[in-house]
């Protein structure tokens, strides 16, 4: 039986624009280590602002939210940081790697910032652009690399300090059917071969296919789970 | 990590960079030139004093104490204007508040066993006897201006000195600038090569050994003007009548006393005090190693307490604390003779470090602008970073980065660039190395502190804005 690794307790973000609007509505999830959860739901529903709230991005307005048993209330800007440094990888849809670094130095950053040393962490690095396929694209710059590609270094990028849970938003949103495919089955392989946990919020049905949980939003709202 | 990224930063963004770097550099090239007049000049003024006095120390013919705890065998006196001396110029504070000394003190001219004592301090080269005697200079058989009459010998080096200062081309330019607080202006010195009539007193010896000076039996003779000293002062910058421009024009300090050629001088002393041989008012002291000055100052000053021993360097400073090269007013030649001379009173305008704040603001500006150009790109990379884990103070330990590396290098090729000039001025007026090292690590420092404190400032405070937005506010703009 595995255990929950990240827990939201009454979760709230509301945005004062003339009306309080809330985006997160008294939200409480479980997700537990090793699954594959997938949030769903219309545009507006407030998918990305509750995967902001758990990657540490953004302050609830109320709640909390526990990874591995630690409050985010509790910590610090500076403690907010460090953990999403050492616990939290992050994929975004447009990929957001450094464009004046190699896709290798991209993959090495999260490992610097935690002091790693450099051999290790270009070790790593190497590993991990060969486990996305990548080992020979490694010094190429993210403008020399097509949109799959540079998601994939995003996303061994992601796996550099072997994070307690991966936050992907819309990972797949800005690429062609077929690198969506590659992409999709990279996540189902971590998922499934390496027990990585995952958070995603998407509309791709191909994603919603193999996940351990669906999580549908509504209004702010979880409807269903 | 944070290093090597704003150091990426500085080439990434190589077209601003360049642009604050120029920036900086012309910053720190007026801030240089500002601290190597405004410090290069005290050099100039101590070359020139060493030059006009006759070596590193100067021994006057009188012990000036300080310290009324220190003893109590000690009186208080003024100093009268004493022709022999340069002291009644250079601390005349000690005309009207006095000085503490043993009673009785005797103004003895030197002699050449007096001269004798002293080089027997190993760091003294040479001894030079300075020789003056008071005089005035009559117009129309009625004396008009109190004046030292000096001898000065052919090789001395002044008359070089005087060719290239004194010429009275030279003099004319610059007549309209005066000392107020020191010369009347209505009366300035008479032009060097022009024949004046002088008068000087009486001189006889006391039993005491003092000179004494008798102004009823005066002796009244023709001489040629050889020379006077005008010590080069600031450059002064006034505004024009009409206003719109500025003029610029050396300074000069001019001394009331005249130069004799030695001949003419020997004749009159000899005419004043048929029974004396000449007497040096004060004697100038040349030494080996100008690093240990202020030592030899102090030894000399233990071995021989009847007497006030000083380094130039220290009367320059005493000088330049006495406002006696830089306090003076000028008016435009326009004006010189007429009745706006008062009105038209013009004020010193050191235009160098305005200059240089000037520069420095927009400089400054310039590395601000350098950081919030292309914001949107570094509001990204911020956001990435912080989503990646940097803290805030990784953030601005980036800025910093770029920020101290173009100011350490725009302040240091300013610097090389502007400060030759000043170096080549220490070096030709034989200041000592430690001073001259001393200098150049003082104006080095100060450059590079402003340049850092400008730098980092404009520098760092758009990063500390962008930094305090949450990782989502920066990614959503």
């Amino acid at each position: 039986m595995s255990q929950v690794i990240m827990e939201t307790i009454n979760l709230n973000k509301a945005f004062s624009l003339g009306e309080t609007i809330y985006a997160v509505n008294n939200v409480n999830l479980q997700i537990m280590a090793g699954s594959m959860n997938v949030i769903v739901g219309p545009s507006g529903s407030g998918k990305s602002t509750l995967l902001s709230l758990l990657g540490g991005l953004d302050r609830p307005m109320s709640g909390d939210i526990l990874l591995e048993g630690q409050s985010y209330r509790e910590l610090n800007e500076d403690r907010l940081a460090l953990l999403r440094r050492h616990k939290l990888g992050y994929v975004f849809q447009f990929f957001n790697l450094i464009p004046h670094l190699t896709a290798l130095e991209n993959v090495m950053l999260p490992m610097q910032f935690a002091n790693v040393p450099n051999k290790a962490a270009k070790d790593r690095g190497l590993e991990l652009l060969e486990r996305v396929g990548l080992q020979k694209r490694s010094h190429h710059l993210p403008l020399q690399l097509s949109g799959g590609e540079q998601q994939r270094v995003a996303i061994a990028r992601a796996l550099a300090n072997r994070p307690a849970v991966i936050l992907a938003d819309e990972p797949t949103g800005n690429l062609d059917t077929k690198t969506r495919d590659g992409i999709v089955a990279l996540f189902q392989e971590l998922n499934q071969q390496e027990g990585q946990t995952f958070v995603m919020v998407t509309h791709d049905p191909s994603l919603s296919k193999f996940a351990d949980k669906v999580i549908t939003m509504r209004d702010g709202m979880v409807v269903s789970q | 990590m944070f290093f090597r990224l704003g150091f990426i930063n500085i080439t990434r963004q190589l077209g601003r960079s360049l642009l604050a770097l120029i920036s900086l550099v012309l910053a720190a090239i007026s801030l240089t030139n500002s601290l190597s007049i405004s410090l290069g000049y005290p050099a100039q003024a101590f070359a020139n004093y060493r030059h006009y006095l006759g070596g590193d120390i100067i021994v006057y013919p009188i012990n000036i104490m300080g310290n009324p705890a220190a003893s109590q065998n000690l009186e208080l006196h003024r100093l009268q204007p004493d022709p022999f001396s340069t002291l009644t110029i250079l601390y005349p504070h000690l005309e009207h508040e006095g000085f503490l000394a043993p009673p009785n003190p005797v103004l003895e001219p030197f002699s050449e066993a007096d001269a004798q004592a002293l080089s027997q301090h190993e760091q003294i080269q040479q001894v030079n006897f300075l020789y003056r005697m008071p005089g005035r200079r009559q117009i129309l058989g009625i004396d008009q201006l109190a004046l030292s009459l000096r001898s000065v010998p052919l090789d001395s080096g002044l008359w070089q000195y005087v060719e290239e200062q004194l010429e009275p081309a030279s003099r004319d330019d610059a007549l309209p600038v005066w000392l107020n607080s020191r010369q009347d202006p209505q009366r300035p010195l008479p032009d060097v090569g022009s024949e004046i009539y002088i008068s000087v007193p009486r001189i006889w010896l006391a039993p005491d050994g003092s000179l004494q000076y008798d102004w009823q039996q005066t002796i009244e003779q023709r001489a040629i003007v050889a020379g006077h000293y005008a010590l080069p002062t600031r450059v002064v910058n006034w505004p024009s009548t009409t206003g719109d421009t500025f003029l610029s024009e050396q300074g000069y300090f001019d001394l009331d006393e005249v130069w004799l050629q030695p001949q003419d001088w020997e004749h009159l002393w000899q005419l004043a005090a048929p029974d004396l041989p000449p007497a040096a008012g004060s004697l100038g002291l040349q030494v080996q190693d100008m690093s240990i000055l202020e030592s030899v100052v102090s030894e000399l000053q233990v071995a021989h307490p009847q007497w006030t021993i000083v380094s130039v360097p220290n009367l320059v400073k005493q000088a330049e604390a006495g406002a006696l090269l830089d306090t003076f007013h000028k008016a435009p030649p326009e004006v010189w003779a007429g009745r706006q001379s008062r009105a038209q009173r013009a004020f010193p305008l050191d235009i160098s470090r305005t200059l240089a704040t000037f520069v420095y603001l927009i400089a400054g500006l310039l590395m601000a602008a350098r950081m919030l150009t292309g914001a949107a790109a570094r509001k990204k990379e911020i956001g990435i970073l912080k989503a990646l884990g940097a803290r805030r103070r990784d953030i601005l330990l980036m800025a910093l980065t770029e920020a101290v590396v173009l100011c350490v290098i725009g302040s240091t090729i300013g610097f090389l660039i502007a400060y030759p000039a000043a170096l080549f001025q220490q070096l030709t007026n034989n200041l000592p190395w430690a001073q001259i090292s001393g200098l150049l690590a003082k104006n080095y420092g100060i450059i590079l502190g402003q340049t850092l404190v400008i730098g980092v400032l404009f520098g760092i405070l758009p990063a500390w804005r962008l930094s305090k937005m949450t990782v989502n506010e920066v990614l959503r703009t």
